[in-house]
């Protein structure tokens, strides 16, 4: 089994790193691969930016992850300085604010640091 | 020695959060003792340019202190841009030509782009 930390730099909506970081850890699991740690950072901790959908049949990928990671009972970890500097104030349950120092330290921990941008 | 993280900086300085990002992470890095290197490609090698933005200059003139240098940057980048190494930023750097550059990415442990 390979532990695999995850670095996603993409914007949500904007760019296709986070869909794609999305379907590559749900497959991951699915392999029974160790996902270590899933990190978003700059532009991309506004993944944790609170659901404000009209259309319900609009695909929304902050919505899909948090409820994947709901699901999975899974922590996203959002990089503290991101979520400062886009004002992100509540993340919902599924997210962990915390330090790029703190995931670089577990880092050691993973076989495989694998980035989505 | 263990193979290195290597930074890739591929977008203009423009893209300012990028340069930033990948200037936090180089620097955090070296932090945890962990070697790392930087390469600039593409238009990642207009960020050497002396005419930058002061603040991300004076960063990336740290990097002797953090142990992150000789740079590394790609040749066939600079010809296609019509630069040459006089307009760059003095920093202890590398012009890779294509072979070299393939043998620092595969030395490297992992790859991070911004």
């Amino acid at each position: 089994m390979t532990r695999m930390a995850i670095l996603i730099s993409a914007m949500p909506e904007q760019q296709a790193g986070c869909l794609t970081a999305l379907r590559f850890c749900q497959a991951a699991i699915a392999e029974d691969q160790k996902l270590s740690s899933i990190f978003f950072y700059g532009s991309a901790v506004l993944i944790a930016q609170p659901i404000h959908s009209n259309n319900a049949n609009e695909p929304c990928v902050r919505f899909a992850w948090q409820q994947w990671a709901q699901a999975q009972q899974l922590r996203l970890a959002l990089c503290s300085a991101a979520v400062t500097r886009f004002g992100i104030t509540t993340p919902s349950v599924v997210f962990n604010v915390s330090g790029l120092g703190q995931w670089l330290g577990s880092l050691q921990s993973a076989d495989r640091l694998i980035q989505f941008r | 020695m263990i193979a290195p993280y290597l930074i890739v900086h591929t977008l203009a300085p423009q893209q300012q959060q990028s340069l930033a990002l990948a200037q936090d992470m180089a620097m955090a890095l070296t932090c945890f003792d962990q070697p790392v290197q930087c390469l600039f490609v593409g238009d990642g090698v207009y960020q050497l340019l002396r005419e930058q933005t002061q603040v991300f200059a004076k960063r990336l003139l740290s990097y002797s202190l953090y142990d992150l240098t000789p740079i590394f940057v790609c040749a066939e980048s600079l010809r296609s841009r019509q630069l040459t190494t006089a307009q760059l930023l003095e920093l202890p750097m590398q012009v890779c030509e294509g072979g070299d550059l393939q043998r620092v990415l595969q030395r490297a442990n992992s790859i991070v782009s911004f």
